[in-house]
């Protein structure tokens, strides 16, 4: 028999760690079938489940500084807000894994949860997804491509969970292996900020980085209880975070 | 005539009846071939008798390979077992050239339904019978039909165009899954098993 | 009774209708079946299906050399990641090497022979043959008789070094008066300049063991070298510590991690090395036998105390502390001190790089542990030596015809360069590539080649590497039937120019010899991606496991080069010609204060020159991550001086010409500069109906010395 809430998947990304290299966004797009923009599309209307923004602390030249966050999905455990708003039950939180499912098909287009998403961190099919010609070959099989009008989002590289489970079955055990299920952008950052994995495994990295007095959540004082961590010796990113200014590319422009 | 209005109602609603039970399910599903003619019980069967998943495998990543690729069919079918045409066809339109055969799937799920067969049959003990029936069992495939607007096989939907479960049951779609997971307390959750 | 039908009974039998077909699976069958169809129609793809498999093998975009493991459906790449454990990348990838396997599908992608109709913007594609192309190549020939010094064939490799570039340099060889061209930016300037102080050749950086890292604007840890190793290096600090020290105008993504940034001023990166060298003198922080080992050495210290250390320190922008504090760190371990090269901005100018390389001798630097070794070249066939003509050294308005191999070295250069360069009228260009680039919308002639993952390719050294390296690129995806190969044509061009009997041998045959003469050294070790490991070269493996290795994502690393004995350095060069460059860089006058500079700033693999995967729309378009071409960054107050106060539409114009731009403001910049971003054309729905524009770049004329980094400009509203 399955148990329950066997697993409480969670990221802490440490922000003095990220060179807004963007690979984590390239990496996200590749393995969730996102389509590249359409002409008109720009940073409100294009789809980036994984997005990094660059926020500055306010100061000019030569005291700027310039932190750059990773943004997806930030999964709230608690009283999520998409979930508390969605007609449709489109997206759920899983019990066996604490994933904020997102299940596009299901979906009216009333975007409501975009608005009601403290993060930004819904997006919207303004259009049909379209491929350059023979690209749809390239396509990830393990993830549904969408179809307009309908909201999407991060949804911790689901494909890849099925996958670890489907290999975890196969040799017998109920859990995934740790090394089996790594989004992909956790992945492919260069510079390993990223760390992934089950926060009620006490003895997982994230359980511990999380405990970590430099942690912190976007907007904790929502109490949304998210399971995306950040982390920074910065203190004016820690005040950032607080949410009386949001990360906002328009802040800060690094080229 | 006293119940012509009577008769005129019922017998458009006889009309309509005949027309949605009979007519409809005609008109609904387009009947395709199958490339080939294919006997599941001679290979099941005596002498043969081999198991479901001699042919249909579990890699070791916990993938399940469903059809077999042509050089599966290779092993035994390198050259014609038999005499009939279609063995013939077998090996020099598909075997010798090493081209896949485009068998038309009954149990093809949509692309945004993730199911595993090895969860379900290594943890969850599933006999492959309980899913697809007495398929392994048969002499020879039956006609493929596919469902004109969604493209899905007739299979998911079932044989019976009311949509009222069959028993055994044979119909694929959601609820029964969700039945199944609900009398098994298994998960509920939607990511389980869409992608 | 009547038999009439009355409008009632129609009525009934409608109503009958009605209740029959409630009653009948019609009505919810249709709803459930359409609802169905709106997810699966045909405007939403439908998944690949097939045997999931990982295929290893090297990823071609640029030199950087790192292993590649493709998660393939049915065969077919869908998704790419480092080759773990890989000696070269170290299992990571840059952002454009992870879609590398959607390059095949590019919207630009060429498959004819074509060319546009002119240079100008209404200017349409028209379709061109191979045969045109040869016979205007043999009907030349008369003409020029292939003998005009300065070269009027030329042959630009982007990614010199490999087999196809014997191949180039072999058909020139053969042609009097032609040259072998390489593009104006490398990573490995900072090495150039130290073989040409040294007379010898083979250097790398030994980044692994080194404590302290100087770099002026490299981009380290934005694509530079190879962005795996760099990563490694820098954010698993093993074995020890490193200190990264960044100079440059602005805090740049590697300025942001870097231990430390030098707020430098643009144009004065020389001064700063001289000043540097000073303090080591002053301080007699130089290794005791470097005095010795440089011929030049009274000559160097005298130019290294010409401009006190204050008049260094207020033309640089920085604080003296700051340059001494520097000099002490670089001195008091290991350290490399390398010059960088923006992907956009082009080169550090080549007096820049002299200092650079220098400050590295006078710190005892070379054949030292963390410093820059000795790196000896991989074993070859008969290889001419991969070192060509930078494209800004040959003569003006020399060429007849330029043969572009559009393999991307990953950095742009502006088309006036090409221009010229090329003879007046009569000058034509023929680009080698898979997509129309800004450089092959330029071109005369544009001949399709296999895209990225679609022929077989070598892999060697990567620039800045410790030692040498050699893998394969098997192809992962089929090659289209329009598509030529190189090697095909080169015989053909070569017969065309009146010089038959070029080499005939097949790209797989080339690089089997070129296997089996490294196998044949028995030296180095090979990576196989299965075991995630590497082995010596040994006696008993065969040439063919070796080649089958290779084919299948294995790379072949040399053993480290042993220090040679004392090299001999000359710092000025053997006429001195540095001196002079030197003493005017010194002594130039600072800018003046309300004079704009426009620096054109691009990231490596999306500059505008090259090609991008469509999927970086993600980066460019669709968010603000990095700065869409086109895109002109300013701090507020350089605006304010210009008498613009918000963002929008300016109008730049230096003395190339004029052009608008999206002006953003960004205060991190420093005052004075404007930083132009040099990106690619991100957009999937751009067609091959119009040529890709240039951008800013055009706005940067080359200088004398071969840099296009700093132009002076003006900006003013739209």
């Amino acid at each position: 028999m399955e148990q329950k809430n066997k697993a409480r998947y969670g990221m802490v990304v440490d922000l003095d760690r990220c060179t807004g290299c963007g690979n984590c966004m390239m990496a996200c797009a590749v393995e969730n079938n996102l389509a590249p923009a359409e002409k008109k599309a720009n940073d409100r209307t294009g789809i980036t489940w994984m997005r990094v923004y660059a926020m500055n602390n306010g100061k000019a030249f030569p005291a700027a500084e310039t932190v750059f966050v990773p943004m997806a999905c930030q999964q709230c455990d608690k009283e999520t807000p998409c979930i508390a708003v969605c007609p449709q039950n489109a997206v759920d939180r899983d019990p066996g894994s604490g994933i904020v499912g997102q299940v596009p098909q299901r979906c009216l287009g009333c975007r409501y949860c975009m608005t009601a998403c403290p993060y930004h961190a819904r997006y919207f099919n303004w259009s049909d997804p379209s491929w350059p010609a023979g690209m749809e070959k390239a396509l990830n099989p393990d993830v549904a491509p969408r179809m307009r009008g309908v909201a999407e989002k991060c949804n911790f590289c689901h494909g890849r969970w099925h996958a670890a489970r489907a290999r975890a079955a196969a040799q017998g055990r109920s859990e995934p292996d740790p090394a089996d299920y790594i989004p992909a952008c956790v992945e492919s950052c260069p510079s390993r900020a990223i760390l992934f994995g089950n926060l009620d495994d006490a003895g997982s990295e994230v359980a511990k980085a999380c405990q970590e007095g430099n942690c912190f959540r976007f907007l904790a004082r929502l109490d949304t209880e998210s399971k995306v961590y950040y982390r920074s010796a910065k203190p004016w990113v820690r005040e950032m975070a607080e949410g009386n200014r949001m990360p906002s590319g328009k802040d800060g422009n690094l080229s | 005539m006293k119940y012509k209005g009577l008769f005129l109602f019922l017998s458009g609603a006889g009309i309509a009846l005949v027309l949605g039970w009979v007519v409809f399910p005609l008109a609904l599903y387009r009947t395709e071939p199958q490339p080939l003619s294919f006997s599941h019980k001679a290979h099941t069967g005596q002498p043969a008798s081999m198991s479901c998943d001699s042919c249909h495998e579990f890699a070791e990543d916990g993938r399940f390979l469903g059809i077999p690729v042509v050089d599966q069919c290779a092993v035994c079918h390198a050259e014609p077992v038999g005499k009939t045409a279609g063995e013939k066809r077998l090996v020099e339109e598909f075997v010798k050239p090493k081209r896949e055969i485009p068998w038309k799937v009954y149990s093809r799920q949509p692309d945004n339904a993730w199911f595993s067969h090895t969860t379900h049959v290594k943890k969850g003990a599933l006999k492959c019978e309980e899913c697809h029936g007495d398929h392994g069992q048969s002499e020879s495939l039956r006609p493929y039909q596919v469902n004109r607007i969604s493209g899905y096989s007739r299979d998911i939907w079932g044989p019976n165009i009311s949509g009222i479960p069959s028993q055994p049951r044979l119909d694929m779609k959601m609820d029964r899954c969700l039945g199944c997971h609900a009398e098994k307390n298994m998960s509920q959750g939607c990511i389980s098993c869409h992608k | 009774m009547s038999n009439r039908i009355t409008r009632r009974n129609l009525f009934q039998l409608a109503g009958g209708s009605a209740l029959g077909m409630l009653l009948s699976p019609v009505p919810w069958k249709l709803l459930d079946d359409s609802a169905i169809w709106t997810q699966n129609w045909s405007l939403t793809p439908k998944l690949p299906r097939g045997p999931i498999s990982i295929r290893n093998s090297h990823c071609t975009l640029c030199p950087g050399g790192c292993g590649i493991a493709a998660r393939c459906v049915g065969g077919h790449p869908y998704g790419l990641r480092g080759t773990g454990q890989h000696p070269v990348n170290s299992g990571f990838l840059c952002a454009v090497g992870l879609a590398g396997h959607h390059y095949a599908y590019h919207p630009l992608r060429i498959d004819a022979p074509c060319r546009f109709t002119g240079r100008e913007e209404d200017s349409r594609l028209i379709p061109a043959s191979l045969e045109a192309l040869l016979s205007e190549m043999s009907g030349s020939r008369n003409s020029t008789g292939g003998s005009r010094p300065g070269g009027s064939i030329a042959i630009l490799d982007s990614r010199p070094g490999r087999s196809v570039s014997q191949a180039y340099q072999e058909m020139l060889s053969r042609i009097p008066g032609s040259v072998y061209l390489t593009p104006p930016s490398n990573e490995e300037s900072t090495l150039e300049e130290i073989r040409q102080i040294s007379g010898v050749d083979g250097w790398g950086f030994d980044f692994e063991n080194t404590h302290t890292i100087l770099s002026f604007g490299a981009p380290l840890l934005d694509g530079w070298g190879t962005p795996g190793r760099i990563a490694r290096r820098f954010f698993h600090r093993s074995p020890k510590e490193l200190i990264l020290i960044q100079a440059e105008s602005y805090r740049s993504r590697t300025a942001v991690q870097a231990s430390r940034w030098l707020a430098l001023r643009p144009g004065t990166e020389a001064v700063l090395a001289m000043a540097l060298a000073q303090v080591l003198l002053q301080d007699g922080l130089c290794p005791t036998d470097i005095p010795v080992r440089v011929a030049d050495w009274q000559e160097f210290k005298e130019l290294a105390f010409r401009l006190p250390i204050a008049a260094a320190a207020e033309k640089t922008g920085l604080p003296v502390s700051a340059i001494v504090e520097v000099a002490h760190a670089l001195a008091g371990s290991s350290s490399i001190v390398l010059g960088g090269c923006d992907p956009g901005g082009g080169p550090l100018d080549r007096t820049a790089s002299r200092a650079i390389a220098c400050l590295n001798i006078l710190l005892g630097n070379i054949d030292q542990p963390g410093g820059i070794i000795s790196r000896r070249e991989a074993p070859g066939v008969g290889l001419h030596s991969p070192r060509g003509l930078p494209l800004s050294d040959v003569a003006d308005h020399s060429i007849r015809w330029m043969i572009i191999d559009s393999a991307a070295s990953g950095y742009s250069f502006p088309l006036s360069l090409l221009q010229h360069k090329l003879m007046h009228d009569k000058g034509r260009i023929v680009c080698l590539s898979p997509y129309m680039t800004p450089i092959a919308a330029y071109a005369d002639y544009i001949i399709p080649t296999p895209a990225h993952l679609e022929s077989l390719e070598e892999v060697g050294t990567p620039p800045g590497a410790p030692a040498s390296s050699w893998g394969l690129s098997a192809p992962l995806l089929p090659r289209t039937a329009q598509s030529v190969d190189p090697l095909d044509l080169i015989p053909k061009m070569s017969e065309a120019l009146g010089f038959p009997g070029g080499p005939n041998t097949s790209r797989q045959e080339l690089l089997k010899q070129r296997a089996a003469a490294i196998m044949a050294a028995r030296q180095g070790t090979v990576f196989h991606p299965g075991k995630g490991a590497a082995v010596k070269v040994s006696t008993r493996t065969g040439t063919g496991d070796f080649w089958n290795l290779l084919l299948e994502g294995g790379c072949w690393v040399d053993d480290p080069t042993p220090p040679r004995p004392a090299t001999r350095f000359t710092m000025l060069g053997k006429e001195q010609p540095w001196r002079e460059r030197l003493t005017a860089r010194l002594e130039q006058p600072g800018p003046s204060p309300d004079q704009l500079v426009l620096m054109p700033v691009g990231w490596k693999n999306a500059t505008s020159s090259g090609s991008v995967p469509p999927m970086i729309s993600k980066l460019f378009q669709e968010s603000d991550c990095r700065s869409l071409a086109g895109t002109v960054l300013a701090h507020p107050d350089t605006a304010a001086s210009a008498g613009i106060s918000s963002e929008g539409k300016v109008r730049l114009q230096t003395r190339s010409g004029e052009m608008e731009a999206d002006l953003k403001l960004d205060p991190a910049l420093m005052p004075g500069v404007l930083h132009g971003a040099v990106g690619p054309c991100v957009n999937q729905a751009q067609t091959l109906r119009q040529a890709p524009a240039e951008g800013l770049l055009a706005l940067c004329p080359v200088e004398e010395d071969g840099s296009w980094r700093i132009t002076p400009a003006q900006m003013k509203k739209a």
